[in-house]
């Protein structure tokens, strides 16, 4: 790994090539497309995993249709490859985007696919609220939202950062996909350089770079998690 | 008096997958305003599901409950939720939010009816001096032992001023000494703020300890109910003499071999030597044989004791026999 990238360096004469500043601006490419379709993703994933959680059987506002549905589209979505949703999605992302390629286009899917993910990660996250404190706060008189808002959410936010964590490394790894439609970012240069061109050192770099934007991500997503988390001593 | 909670011919039905199960067959009981009232059974006897229904966290399959003379089942969700405002509960595992610290955790019940949020604080604070714990406002529940947290469930559970506190094995989880200190809090919460309290409990100790009235729950069924002194001194049904009598713990067997002659010569048969060494020692003996009787003020006569398996508590049985002048010799093999 480190020779081809050596190698790399010395056969183009400097370190700091066109490829490797064309490498750091992508660092934000994938960062715009991993952050904003997380973000997104979660405005769907979000209400759909409480729905889940809430209709459930046992749940608050059991309803077995509602439950069946959701349960369903979250396996049903989940199941299709990220490379087959990609394209599959076109027509839709077209719509919505105005055209099928580019970084802004790959959101489209990502959101897709990360939205029943999340509601999956966010179901077990609230499944884990103790069903004690779900009843005390009924006992208090406490209404719907005020038990998903003040009880589930606020008692499982430790487990819902992990998660968020965890969706975010997935989503990054699904937008290296990206280079299918031209979208750009960290794995679509290693794709189309490294792996097309057999040019191993951006491969590498690419690597490289992508490792650590993870590890970035699950270091601030830990540090937070055990920050806000008030259970321990 | 009027009763504040009456029970009317509830039952509850739980339907399973392939068989359904009848919690509660018929209930009806009236709770009078500022009784402490025990609800004791065994468990799975359906007492945890009858407290559920006195502000329908669970819903009666057939009857219903009135509070205040105002029927739960009659009322819309909005309605519920407001009674439920006057009707607090504490719990076995005290149920606090893990995330919020003590403070916060008592003003929740008053965010929840929408007090402002610095008279909720003020109140908050004012409670958890009444508790005792209001230096730990600031802590986290995961800081505190279990009796402080089921203080500061109580504090949470008084925060709206209720008319009734229900307690579902509130000191199930608590240790004697602890136990003893809620019980107390509680009936100084019933004295102070006329505040009925229903108490859930498998424990006979904690219904005589602060109950003024008892009912025994045995198999969904209403077996037996009253002041806790009737129930006490006379139970009549089989369930309420299994629970009277389980106050006092069952004997255990003696396995011990080891036995001892004990000869009276000298002693006056005033005192009461065998009952005072079992007290002094807290371990049971068996007498095997007692051939005794009194001349003149003096004991005569001879008894055999089966002494407990424990060597020390056996050695300190014999020292304080020998201490009061008797003759004691060990006896081989009078039990097989």
């Amino acid at each position: 790994m480190w020779n081809e990238i050596v190698t790399y360096w010395q056969e183009e004469g400097s370190i700091m090539t066109p490829m490797v500043s064309y490498l750091l601006e992508n660092i934000w490419v994938t960062l715009y497309m991993t952050v904003v379709s997380t973000l997104m993703a979660y405005v769907l994933g979000l209400p759909m995993g409480i729905a889940m959680v809430i209709t459930a059987p046992g749940g608050l506002r059991t309803n077995r249709v509602i439950y069946r549905i959701l349960d369903f589209v979250a396996n049903i979505v989940r199941s299709v490859p990220f490379l087959i949703l990609l394209i599959l999605a076109l027509p839709l992302t077209r719509i919505i985007v105005g055209k099928g390629y580019g970084p802004t286009s790959v959101i489209v899917p990502l959101v897709l696919a990360a939205a029943p993910f999340i509601a999956r990660m966010v179901e077990s996250s609230l499944l884990e609220v103790d069903r004690g404190v779900v009843e005390a706060a009924q006992s208090m008189g406490a209404g719907l939202w005020t038990i998903i808002w003040k009880v589930l959410l606020a008692e499982a936010r430790t487990s819902l950062i992990v998660g968020a964590t965890i969706v975010l490394g997935t989503v990054l790894g699904y937008s290296a996909m990206a280079g299918i439609v031209g979208g750009g970012g960290l794995g679509d240069i290693a794709i189309q350089y490294g792996y097309y061109r057999g040019e191993n050192g951006v491969a590498w770099m690419c690597v490289i770079l992508l490792v650590v934007l993870v590890q970035g991500m699950q270091y601030v997503g830990t540090f937070i998690s055990k920050k806000t988390d008030k259970r321990v001593r | 008096m009027e009763p504040i909670i009456q029970i009317q011919n509830v039952t509850k039905t739980f339907l399973g997958k392939d068989n359904q199960v009848e919690a509660l067959k018929g209930i009806s009981l009236d709770i009078e305003k500022g009784d402490i009232y025990g609800i004791i059974g065994m468990s799975g006897a359906g007492k945890s599901t009858l407290v559920r229904c006195l502000n329908f966290l669970e819903k009666p399959t057939t009857g219903t409950v009135l509070i205040e003379n105002r029927d739960l089942s009659a009322m819309s969700e909005h309605e519920l939720r407001k009674t439920r405002t006057e009707i607090a509960m504490i719990f076995q595992h005290f149920n606090l939010l893990m995330q919020r610290n003590v403070l916060d955790n008592v003003c929740f019940p008053m965010e929840i009816v929408g007090v402002r949020k610095a008279d909720a604080r003020k109140r908050a604070m004012e409670l958890l001096e009444i508790v005792g714990l209001s230096e730990k406002a600031k802590s986290y529940p995961a800081q505190l032992s279990g009796g402080q947290k089921q203080r500061v469930a109580i504090a949470r559970a008084l925060a709206n001023n209720p008319k009734i506190l229900l307690c579902d094995e509130a000191t199930s989880a608590l240790d004697p000494t602890t136990t003893k200190s809620i019980l107390q809090l509680l009936q100084q919460i019933n004295r102070d703020y006329g505040i009925t309290i229903v108490i859930i409990t498998h424990e006979m100790t904690v219904v005589q300890e602060i109950c003024s009235h008892v009912a025994i729950i045995d198999n969904g069924e209403l077996a037996e109910h009253g002041t806790v002194e009737e129930v006490f001194t006379s139970p009549k049904t089989p369930a309420a003499k299994k629970l009277v009598f389980m106050v006092n713990p069952q004997m255990a067997e003696m396995r011990s071999k080891r036995c001892i002659r004990i000869v009276f010569v000298e002693n006056s048969s005033f005192e009461p030597v065998i009952a005072n060494m079992i007290l002094e020692c807290k371990a049971p003996v068996n007498i095997l044989l007692a051939d005794t009787k009194d001349i003149n003020g003096i004991a005569h006569g001879q008894m055999i004791l089966q002494l407990p398996e424990d060597e020390a508590v056996a050695a300190k049985m014999i020292h304080y026999l020998e201490e009061r002048k008797l003759t004691v010799e060990e006896v081989d093999s009078y039990v097989e």
